[in-house]
C-alpha cells in the first residue's frame, strides 16, 4: 500500500450567500450552498488522482480546500500527515505552500499582465526567499523553463503573458508551481481554455513531469476523456459528494453509478468511422442549485432509473466489483444501462434507432 | 518584504526606459520638470513678488501695459525698450543744466517719460524747468514752475502722464492741428486722443489721432536755477518702453513674468495637494469597499453616491465668500469632495482585480494580503488613480482661477486666475492688451496639457496591454 | 415593486439628501451674518420708533419704552434662539425659496429687493445661453462624432481627437476671452459686452439679443463640441467592434444604415447622458463665461454680488438655486439613461 498524501474525511464546506443590505434588514433568512457536502478520499503518492464531474458540482472547491485558499467548514484533510484544516499560523501555512501548488484554468487571467516571466516566476522565489542573489535565481528560472521545454529560456524571459500563447502562458503557471519543487499539485482544468492542438502538449508535459520529479497531481476536469491519460484513481463528482470513485481504468470501462455512466456517454466518439450514429445521452435537465440539494439519493431527479427507494434513502458506499471500486447507488452493479442511438444516413437524416444495452459489470478488456 | 533594493532599481530603470518611448509623454514630462524647477526657483527668479502683487510702489519703476519684450518679432513696428536713467548725460555747470540724450528709433515711442530730480541748495525757493527738444526742432517745455526747499533740499516728480504732462502734450499736438486744419472748430478732446504719443510725433495732419512716431535724437534738459548741486541718487529720468520683460506688463506696471513664476508656484501645491489627497482617499476608500465587500462595501457605496451628487461649484462660492478668500479653503474644499469620482473607478478596478486569478495564484504561491495588494492590487489600481489624479490637477488650477474671476480671488497669493481676473477687471481684452490674456491662459493650457499627457504616457507605461496599440 | 420605480425613488432620496447638505451648509455659514444683518434692521427700527414717541415721556419712560420694543424686535428675528434653531430654521426657508431680501439699493435692475425677483429677472438669460448652447453642442457633437466614427483612423479622425483633447482642457471663460480680443478688439465684429440689453422690442430686440450672445454662444460650443465629438466617436467604434456589427455588416447592410440604425441605437443611452452630465458639469465655468462677455445671466449677477455689493443674500440664493438645478439635472439624466437603455436596471444590484 503506498503512501497515503492527501486523506479527506467527511470533509465539508458550505458558502453562505452575501446578503444585500435591505435583505438583512428585513431579517431574511441566509442561503446556504454545500459546496462540498461530506467526502472521503485517498490521494497516495505518484498516484495521480482525477476529480470528474460537471461545472459546478464542487470539484474546484475541494481544489481550494486542499491548497488551502478557503477554510474547510468540518471535516478532516491531512496532507502528508498534516491536519491542514487548523493551518492558522501565516508562517506554516506559508511554509505549507511549497507542498502543494495549483494551476489554474485561465492562463490568461492566472498570470499578472503587468509582469515579465522571469518576474512572475521569480515571484514565488523571492516569497520564500529562496535564492540569494539575481544571478542564481535566474539559474532557476531558466532550469524550470526548460523544465515546461520553453527553450532557450532567454527568449522567454523578458515576455508579457500578453505575447505569448495560451500553451505557452500555461506552461509559465506550470513552472510558476515547479520553481517551489512541491510534491503534489492541484490542476485545476489546465487544458479546458486551450486551443485543441496543444491540449495533448500540454497534458503530456504534466504526465512527464510525474516521473521526472516525482510529482503528484489532483487533476480536475469536466472532460472525463483525459482522465485516462495520466492518472491512477478517479473520482465523479455530483452536486457536492463523489458518487463513484476508483482505479481510473475501472471506473471508466466498467461504471457502477448512472452519473459515471452518463458521463462517459456524452464523449464523443473518437473513430472517425462510427460518425454515422448520435448518442441520445440518458440524463436530461440541468444540475439542481447547490442551496437546494435533493434529498435521498441526490442524483434521483435526473437519473432516468430512478426508483422510490433513491428518493427516500441516501444510498451508502457500495463495492460490488474490484476492490476500491467504490459507488454510492442503491443499484450498484445491478443496472443495465441502455443507450438510445440515432443512425444517420448519408445525408445527415435519422435513418433508424437502436438501443445498445450493456449487462452489469463485465470484465475490462485489458 | 523581501522586494531587494537591487529588484526596486532595475524595475525603475526599465520603467524609464519605456516612458522615454513616448514622445508625447516625454514632451508633457520636460513640461511638468520646467513648471516645478521654476516654482522650486521662485524665490530667486521672481523676489518681493508674492505679498508685493497689490503694492505699487512695488512696480513703480516699470512701463504700463507694456507688451513683451519678443512682440516686435511677432508683430509689425518696432517698440521702445523700457530705459531707466540713473545717471545724466551732460552736465552744464553754468546753469546747473542736467540732459538726457534719447535716440528714438521705434515705431512706437516711450510710453511715458518720469522725470525725478532732487539736490541740495542755499536758496529758498528755486526755478525748475523741463523740457524736450526733438529731432525737428521743436522744443516743448513741460514744466516751468518754483519749487520750495526745505531743509536745504527738494526732490520733484514729473511724468507725462500726470496733468500737466497732459496738459502740455495735448497742447502741443493740438497747435500743430491747428496748422493743418485752421477750420476746425471742434478739434479732438484731449480723452479721445493718444496723447503719450504727441510729444514723440511728426508733425503732421494725424498728430492728434493717429500719431506716426517720430525718429531721432531727442534731448530732455532739465534746468534748475538757484540749485547747488544735484543729487545723483534720486535724480533720475524713466524712459518707460512699449516693451518690457518676457511677459510684458499690465496696465498696473506689474511684472506679469513675475506673477507668472508665482502662479506657477501656486498651480503646483494646489493641484498637488489636491491630487495626491485625492489618489490616496480613492485608494483607501476604493479599496477597502473593494476588499470588505458586504455590507461595508454597500454602506460606503451608498455614502459616495450622495458625495458623487453634490456640486462643488456652489459649494466654492460660499464657502469661499462666506469663511473667506483663500486658496487654502478651495483646496480643503476639494480634499473633502475630489476624492469621490475615482473612488468609485478604483472600487470597481479592485473588484475586477479581486476576480482574477492571478489574485489568487498569487496566494496560493504564498503571497501574504500585504503582498498581494501591494505587488498586485496597488500596481494595477496605480496608473487609474495617477492619471485620474494628474487630470485632476489642472481642474483645480482652472476652478481656482474661475473663482478669481468671479471675485473670490486670495488677495495674498498670485495665481495665474488672479491674473486673469485682474486682466479681466481692468478690461484688457477690449484695450487689447493680449499678453496679459494669453500668458496665463497659456500657463493653465501648459499645466493640462503636461498632467494629461504624463498621465495617459504613464498608463501605458505600466499597462503594458495598451502598448500594443 | 418593479425596479424602475425602486431605482427611481432612491435616486429621489439620495437627492433630497443632496440637496438637504448643501442647504444646511449654506444656513450655517449664513446664519452669523443673517444676525448681523437683523441686528442693523432692529437698530433703524428702533431709532424710527424712539422718534414717533410723545415728547411728553420723561427720559426714564422712553429709554424703558425703548428697550422693550428692542426685545420684542429680537424676539421677533429669532436673534436669542439658539444655534441649530437658526440653522434649522434657515434650512426650511432656503429650502420653501423664503431667500430674503438683497442688501442692494440698486435691486440689480429688478422689480424689487426680494432675492428671488432678482434671480427670477436673471435665470431666463442664463437658462436661454445655456440650453442654446447645449443644444447646438450636443447635436453638433454627435454628428461630428458619427462622421468621424465613419472615417476612424483617417487624419480628419485624428485632428478631430487632437482638437477634442484639447479644448477639453481649456477654461472656456478664457477662450471667451481670446474670443472678445479676436472678434471685438481686433477685427470689431460684436460688441465686446452685452450688457446693456437692448431695449428695443420686436424684430430689434430680437435682432440685439442675437448680436450679443454670438460671441458667449460660440465660445461655449467651440470648447464644448469637441470633447462631445471624441466621447460619441469613441463609443460608437467600440460598439462598432461588437459581433452584432459585424453580423450586419456581414449581412451586407450599407455602411451608414449600420452605423445610424444598430449602433446609435444601443450608443444613444450613454452619449445622451454624457453630454447632459458634462453640461452639468460646466455651469461653474459657463457662469464665468457670462462674467467675461458680460452676459447679465446668473453668473454677472453673481460677480456683481460679490464683487460691486458684497450681497450675502443674493449669493447664498445663486447657490441654492444652482445647486438645486444641477441636482435636479443629475437626477433628470440618471433617469434618462434608465429609460432609453431597457437592459440597465440601474442601481438594482445582482445578487450573486
Amino acid at each position: 500500500m503506498p503512501k497515503s498524501i492527501v486523506k479527506a474525511r467527511n470533509l465539508k464546506k458550505e458558502f453562505i450567500i452575501v446578503q444585500s443590505f435591505i435583505d438583512k434588514i428585513q431579517r431574511k433568512p441566509p442561503l446556504k450552498v454545500r459546496a462540498v457536502d461530506g467526502i472521503d478520499f485517498d490521494i497516495y503518492d505518484k498516484k495521480s488522482m482525477a476529480l470528474v464531474g460537471e461545472s459546478g458540482c464542487g470539484k474546484t472547491t475541494v481544489g481550494k480546500l486542499i491548497m488551502k485558499l478557503i477554510d474547510t467548514t468540518s471535516g478532516k484533510l491531512e496532507v502528508k500527515g498534516h491536519n491542514i484544516t487548523k493551518l492558522d499560523d501565516p508562517r506554516k501555512l506559508k511554509a505549507y505552500r511549497r507542498t502543494a501548488q495549483m494551476i489554474y484554468q485561465d492562463p490568461f487571467s492566472s498570470l499578472d499582465p503587468r509582469f515579465k516571466v522571469f518576474d512572475i516566476l521569480e515571484e514565488p522565489l523571492l516569497i520564500h526567499g529562496i535564492g540569494s542573489s539575481m544571478k542564481e535565481r535566474r539559474k532557476m528560472i531558466d532550469k524550470a523553463l526548460e523544465e515546461v521545454r520553453l527553450t532557450p529560456p532567454e527568449e522567454f524571459i523578458d515576455r508579457y503573458p500578453h505575447m505569448l500563447s495560451g500553451g505557452q502562458r500555461q506552461r509559465i503557471a506550470i513552472a510558476r508551481c515547479l520553481i517551489l519543487n512541491p510534491d503534489f499539485i492541484v490542476a485545476d482544468e489546465p487544458v479546458s481554455m486551450l486551443d485543441v492542438s496543444v491540449r495533448a502538449e500540454v497534458l503530456n508535459l504534466m504526465k512527464d513531469l510525474i516521473d521526472k520529479i516525482d510529482l503528484t497531481y489532483l487533476y480536475i476536469t469536466h472532460d472525463i476523456s483525459t482522465t485516462r491519460f495520466f492518472t491512477d484513481h478517479i473520482g465523479v463528482m455530483y452536486l457536492g459528494d463523489i458518487v463513484e470513485q476508483g482505479p481510473t481504468g475501472q471506473v471508466l470501462d466498467n461504471p457502477l453509478h448512472p452519473y459515471t455512466q452518463a458521463l462517459l456517454t456524452a464523449v464523443p466518439e473518437p473513430e472517425p468511422d462510427r460518425l454515422d450514429r448520435i448518442k441520445e445521452i440518458p440524463i436530461k435537465g440541468e444540475i439542481p442549485s447547490g442551496t437546494n440539494v435533493p434529498g435521498g439519493c441526490r442524483f434521483h431527479t435526473r437519473c432516468p432509473y430512478a426508483k422510490v427507494i433513491c428518493k427516500k434513502k441516501v444510498p451508502k458506499n457500495k463495492q460490488p466489483g474490484k476492490q476500491g471500486h467504490l459507488a454510492k447507488c442503491h443499484f450498484a452493479g445491478e443496472i443495465e444501462f441502455k443507450v438510445k442511438v440515432k443512425k444517420l444516413a448519408d445525408d445527415g437524416k435519422v435513418a433508424g434507432e437502436e438501443i445498445i444495452k450493456f449487462s452489469k459489470i463485465t470484465e475490462s478488456e485489458e | 518584504m523581501s522586494i531587494r533594493i537591487d529588484d526596486i532599481k532595475e524595475r525603475a530603470l526599465s520603467m524609464m526606459k519605456e516612458f522615454k518611448g513616448q514622445r508625447m509623454g516625454m514632451i508633457g514630462f520636460s513640461i511638468i520638470i520646467f513648471l516645478l524647477a521654476i516654482s522650486l526657483l521662485s524665490p530667486w527668479l521672481a523676489p518681493d513678488t508674492d505679498g508685493q502683487w497689490a503694492n505699487p510702489g512695488r512696480w513703480e519703476d516699470n512701463p504700463r501695459s507694456a507688451a513683451p519684450n519678443w512682440a516686435d518679432y511677432i508683430l509689425p513696428g518696432t517698440r521702445a525698450p523700457h530705459d531707466i536713467r540713473e545717471d545724466y548725460d551732460e552736465l552744464d555747470r553754468t546753469f546747473m543744466t542736467i540732459k538726457y540724450v534719447y535716440e528714438n528709433e521705434y515705431d512706437y515711442p516711450p510710453s511715458d517719460i518720469t522725470v525725478f530730480v532732487s539736490g541740495t541748495s542755499s536758496e529758498s525757493r528755486i526755478r525748475l524747468y523741463i523740457d524736450l527738444i526733438r529731432p525737428d526742432g521743436e522744443n516743448i517745455l513741460f514744466v516751468d514752475e518754483s519749487v520750495s526747499i526745505t531743509n536745504g533740499t527738494f526732490s520733484y516728480r514729473f511724468s507725462l502722464r500726470s496733468s500737466a504732462g497732459r496738459d502740455r502734450s495735448y497742447d502741443f499736438g493740438l497747435n500743430a492741428h491747428r496748422d493743418f486744419f485752421p477750420d476746425d472748430l471742434t478739434p479732438p478732446d484731449r480723452e479721445s486722443v493718444n496723447i503719450q504719443m504727441v510729444p514723440f510725433a511728426k508733425l503732421n495732419e494725424n498728430i492728434l489721432l493717429d500719431p506716426e512716431s517720430l525718429k531721432g535724437t531727442y534731448t530732455l534738459e532739465v534746468e534748475a536755477v538757484g540749485i547747488d548741486e544735484y543729487d545723483d541718487e534720486g535724480t533720475r529720468v524713466l524712459f518707460r518702453g512699449m516693451k518690457y520683460g518676457l511677459m510684458g506688463t499690465d496696465s498696473n506696471r506689474k511684472n506679469l513674468a513675475l506673477g507668472w513664476v508665482h502662479g506657477a508656484k501656486y498651480a503646483l501645491i494646489i493641484g498637488g495637494i489636491v491630487s495626491l489627497s485625492s489618489i490616496s482617499i480613492a485608494l483607501l476608500y476604493g479599496m477597502t469597499s473593494a476588499y470588505y465587500g458586504g455590507w461595508v462595501d454597500e454602506i460606503m457605496q451608498r455614502a459616495n453616491e450622495i458625495l458623487l451628487g453634490i456640486p462643488i461649484f456652489p459649494i466654492l462660492v460660499i464657502t469661499m465668500y462666506a469663511i473667506g478668500r483663500s486658496i487654502w479653503i478651495l483646496v480643503l474644499i476639494y480634499v473633502i469632495l475630489g476624492w469621490r469620482g475615482l473612488a468609485k473607478i478604483i472600487r470597481a478596478r479592485g473588484i475586477q482585480i479581486r476576480q482574477d486569478t492571478y489574485v489568487e495564484a498569487a496566494q496560493s504561491l504564498g503571497s501574504s494580503g500585504g503582498r498581494v495588494i501591494t505587488r498586485h492590487m496597488i500596481p494595477q489600481l496605480l496608473p487609474y488613480a495617477i492619471a485620474e489624479g494628474a487630470l485632476m490637477i489642472p481642474m483645480v488650477v482652472i476652478a481656482e482661477a474661475g473663482l478669481s474671476v468671479l471675485g473670490l480671488a486670495d488677495p495674498t497669493v498670485v495665481t495665474w486666475g488672479r491674473m486673469l481676473s485682474e486682466a479681466n477687471q481692468y478690461h484688457a481684452t477690449i484695450s487689447g492688451l493680449w499678453w496679459w490674456i494669453l500668458l496665463p491662459g497659456l500657463g493653465l493650457t501648459l499645466l493640462g496639457f503636461g498632467f494629461i499627457t504624463t498621465g495617459m504616457a504613464l498608463e501605458r507605461v505600466v499597462n503594458p496591454k495598451m502598448r500594443q496599440r | 415593486m418593479p425596479a424602475s420605480l425602486k431605482y427611481f425613488i432612491l435616486r429621489s432620496i439620495n437627492a433630497v439628501i443632496v440637496l438637504f447638505i448643501v442647504v444646511l451648509i449654506i444656513a450655517f455659514l449664513y446664519s452669523d451674518m443673517a444676525d448681523r444683518m437683523a441686528e442693523g434692521r432692529i437698530a433703524d427700527e428702533v431709532r424710527a420708533y424712539a422718534g414717533g414717541l410723545p415728547t411728553e415721556l420723561t427720559q426714564e419712560q422712553r429709554s424703558q419704552l425703548i428697550r422693550e420694543e428692542r426685545a420684542r424686535l429680537e424676539e421677533i428675528h429669532g436673534l436669542h434662539d439658539p444655534f441649530y434653531e437658526k440653522v434649522f430654521r434657515r434650512t426650511w426657508d432656503t429650502f420653501t425659496f423664503r431667500l430674503g431680501e438683497s442688501n442692494s439699493r440698486t435691486y440689480y435692475g429688478a422689480s424689487d429687493a426680494r432675492v428671488t425677483t432678482i434671480i427670477q429677472h436673471y435665470l431666463p438669460r442664463t437658462i436661454l445661453l445655456f440650453t442654446t448652447a447645449a443644444v447646438i453642442s450636443i447635436l453638433l457633437g454627435i454628428g461630428m462624432g458619427l462622421k468621424a466614427a465613419q472615417v476612424a483612423g483617417t487624419k480628419v479622425d485624428k485632428a478631430l481627437s487632437i482638437f477634442g483633447i484639447l479644448t477639453a482642457s481649456l477654461p472656456m471663460w478664457w477662450v471667451g476671452m481670446l474670443v472678445i480680443l479676436i472678434f471685438a478688439f481686433s477685427l470689431g465684429w460684436f460688441p465686446a459686452a452685452s450688457y446693456p440689453f437692448p431695449t428695443e422690442t420686436g424684430y430689434e430686440y430680437y435682432k440685439g439679443v442675437l448680436i450679443r450672445m454670438a460671441m458667449p454662444l460660440a465660445t461655449i460650443v467651440f470648447v464644448s463640441v469637441g470633447g462631445r465629438a471624441w466621447a460619441t466617436r469613441n463609443m460608437v467604434t467600440s460598439i462598432l467592434q461588437d459581433d452584432y456589427i459585424m453580423a450586419a455588416r456581414a449581412k451586407g447592410i450599407p455602411e451608414r444604415k449600420v452605423i445610424y440604425g444598430h449602433t446609435l441605437k444601443t450608443a444613444a443611452p450613454p452619449i445622451v447622458t454624457s453630454a447632459i452630465l458634462s453640461f452639468l458639469l460646466s455651469i461653474g465655468g459657463a457662469m464665468i463665461t457670462e462674467v467675461i462677455f458680460n452676459w447679465p445671466g446668473m453668473g454677472y449677477l453673481l460677480r456683481t454680488a460679490i464683487f460691486a455689493e458684497s450681497d450675502m443674500p443674493v449669493i447664498m440664493g445663486i447657490v441654492y438655486i444652482t445647486t438645486l438645478l444641477w441636482v435636479v439635472g443629475y437626477l433628470l439624466a440618471d433617469m434618462l439613461y434608465g429609460f432609453l437603455d431597457p437592459r440597465v436596471e440601474v442601481g438594482a444590484e445582482k445578487k450573486v
